[in-house]
């Protein structure tokens, strides 16, 4: 990590920050936007031959969470549905029956899996899941999450909304979501700071940016 | 505890750097070498020399070598085509193309040949990722595919051995009401699944998946007579069916293979992490001061730590733990590999340091493994293009840590180091300071000899269990 300014990347992350700030914006040279910006990290890779070296594709749990409007969903047994609707912000719940009424229907399974981002499940009920709705959860990338009944379930859902996904395929480059522009500064620097010394060792280039504004050089 | 070992012999392949993977041949003493090419490396497992190569099948990148029940030698491509080699010939003996509205890139091959089936993963074109099933009489097309099991580039499939053998009767599941045979599929999307595959339905024919949440390298499966859950312990006589799975981020996955209610069930995840296994710093055994030591040993006895960088691969033929984890291997930039074995109630630990000397050995990431229990041999493939060989029985037998088998080992041990010195012999043989050291290993090996006989390895993979 030595080579990369703690000092340059917090002032970065500053900018990035002033430009989509409510009241900072015209100052910083930026726009207001109607919706709460992104800010992703866009990595170019060095030493690194995508024919022959092993795959890169990982994932990381950062310190905040970058995505918090994401949609989930829980295919809960009798004591999650309780669960899920004791939580703060009620987690959306399917329970046994309600997946099947689902009837394996491949349009009906396709049409939940695209209604929320990402799906968990009482670990008993995910071995039925294949018996009960066949494939079609994994075919859209979205088979659940498994969450015991030890596990507290606020905090799980915090964990899968923190979790990001750095995947490269035959390409040299790749960007990644590690906040939004409603974070302050210090929990958009954690989230960056970790997210870059998972792959440290490979990172020839580094930027950052929001999903409107300008990108900014890091590395 | 643990020991250094260095190569017994080595060989460098210089046109072909990158070993991703070495593979047996069925038929004769030789191992087939995998590059980042189209030609596969044939070399002779005793000398390690070449001895020719199976070139013309491929378009692209091979990636994957498997050999099938009854001998037949299979490989796919990057290119998008499997083919199937006559060993002997060193020709293509059938070629068959993944095709549906533009070639797809193969990039895991299974091969039943009792029935018949040619199974190929596919990589993700336009957003589907396909299992495609080919009967071997007829490969113009697929005669099904399996599109919706994984959304992502499928790394690995390989065939459980018949269910039968492993799973115990179960009264809510008559025989012959389960599949009789699995596939076990793994991809980047970070599932595994298990699908009877000799059903075209794929709504039906996936029996269980699970979850793991990170990108599938590898996986395989192996039995043990030990579950993950300590609660089982005991109750169960026989041998429990369990899948291990390798992740790109170097960590290491493990399950249970059982039979519920429910049906076919992955239980009891255990996880070894990456931080268990990636940059963990292990000690090296000190040697004893009345040891001979080459100049480069004493340069390297320096540095007492070694740092792993990546793990190559799991390893359950070299012996799994008595809470059921198996071998595995870690390595070094630098060409370093350290077995680990996992004691009760413990992280891995090493068991042995396979260490280079010089620079005809690994001096670049060791990317395969392959132990061939037949012969007591281990054999390593580096970015380089340095094999090398391991006589397994020129150094202390490798802990797997089952104490009802190491600690037997421990007595040996000692019982030999009274006698004479073994690391000062290992450290004479392969010394390759000395001169006419090539003809000396191989007298005065006094293991068994590295490779071993062919029919004897064939008769092994007829009947593994």
């Amino acid at each position: 990590m030595s080579k990369l300014q703690t000092s340059s990347v917090r002032n970065s992350v500053k900018t990035v920050l002033a430009q989509s700030g409510e009241t900072t914006y015209k100052e910083a040279g930026g726009k207001k936007r109607n919706f709460v910006e992104t800010i992703e990290l866009q990595i170019g890779l060095k030493n690194y031959d995508p024919q022959r070296d092993k795959r890169f594709s990982g994932t990381v749990k950062l310190p905040h969470v970058p995505r918090p409007r994401m949609a989930l969903c829980i295919l809960a047994d009798a004591m999650d549905v309780d669960r899920a609707k004791q939580l703060d912000e009620e987690l959306p719940f399917m329970t046994v029956d309600d997946l099947k009424k689902l009837n394996k229907n491949k349009k009906l399974v396709k049409k939940l899996a695209q209604k929320y981002d990402a799906f968990l499940s009482s670990e008993a009920l995910i071995k039925q899941i294949p018996r009960l709705l066949g494939p079609g959860l994994s075919k859209a990338g979205k088979f659940p999450t498994p969450v015991s009944h030890s596990e507290d379930l606020a905090r799980k859902v915090i964990e899968v909304r923190s979790t990001i996904k750095f995947q490269l395929k035959k390409v040299l480059c790749l960007g990644v979501a590690i906040g939004h522009v409603n974070m302050d500064e210090d929990q958009v620097m954690q989230n960056v700071m970790l997210a870059i010394n998972f792959l440290w060792q490979n990172v020839g280039s580094l930027t950052i940016k929001s999903s409107m504004g300008k990108p900014l050089r890091l590395y | 505890m643990s020991f250094i070992a260095n190569p017994t012999i080595s060989t460098i392949i210089p046109t072909k750097p990158y070993i991703l993977s070495i593979v047996p041949s069925p038929i004769s003493p030789h191992l087939f070498l995998r590059h980042p090419s189209s030609d596969i490396s044939i070399i002779d497992s005793n000398s390690l020399s070449p001895v020719g190569s199976l070139s013309g099948g491929h378009g692209d990148h091979v990636t994957q070598i498997v050999v099938g029940e009854n001998g037949g030698v299979w490989s796919s491509g990057k290119e998008g085509g499997v083919a199937r080699w006559d060993e002997r010939g060193r020709r293509v003996a059938m070629g068959i193309k993944a095709f549906i509205r533009k070639p797809l890139s193969v990039s895991a091959l299974a091969v039943a040949e009792r029935d018949h089936l040619v199974i190929g993963g596919t990589e993700l074109v336009s957003s589907e990722a396909h299992i495609l099933f080919w009967d071997t009489r007829n490969t113009s097309s697929p005669i099904y595919t399996h599109s919706s099991t994984h959304s992502d580039d499928i790394t690995h499939l390989s065939l459980l051995p018949p269910s039968t053998t492993f799973l115990p009767s179960h009264p809510s599941h008559p025989t012959g009401s389960l599949p009789e045979r699995l596939l076990l599929s793994t991809s980047t999307d970070g599932l595994v699944a298990l699908t009877d595959y000799k059903d075209s339905d794929e709504d039906e024919a996936v029996k269980s998946f699970d979850n793991w949440g990170q990108s599938f390298a590898s996986a395989s499966f192996f039995l043990s007579t030990h579950s993950n859950n300590d609660s089982n312990k005991g109750k169960r006589n026989g041998e429990i069916m369990k899948i291990w799975g390798r992740s790109d981020m170097d960590s290491i996955a493990l399950w249970d293979l059982t039979l519920s209610e429910e049906g076919i069930e992955l239980i009891n995840l255990i996880e070894h992490h990456t931080s268990d296994l990636k940059y963990k710093e292990f000690d090296l055994p000190s040697k004893r001061e009345n040891v001979v030591r080459s100049a480069q040993e004493e340069i390297m006895d320096k540095k007492k730590i070694l740092k792993s960088d990546y793990v190559v691969d799991v390893i359950p033929s070299l012996g799994v733990s008595k809470e059921g984890q198996p071998v595995c291997a870690v390595g070094t930039n630098e060409g370093d590999l350290v077995i680990l074995h996992q004691p009760p109630k413990s992280t891995y630990k090493p068991s042995a340091f396979l260490r280079p000397l010089n620079h005809t050995h690994h001096q670049d990431v060791i990317r395969a493994i392959y132990h061939d229990p037949s012969s007591q041999a281990i054999y390593t493939g580096s970015e380089d293009g340095v094999v090398c060989a391991w006589a397994m029985g020129t150094f202390p037998r490798v802990r797997i840590g089952d104490p009802d088998v190491d600690e037997v080992e421990t007595d040996e041990e000692e019982d030999s180091e009274d006698g004479m010195d073994v690391d000062s012999d290992i450290d004479d043989d392969s010394d390759p300071q000395r001169p006419g050291s090539a003809s000396e290993v191989e007298e005065k090996r006094y293991g068994p000899v590295l490779g071993g006989r062919a029919n004897e390895r064939k008769e092994r993979r007829h009947a593994p269990y």
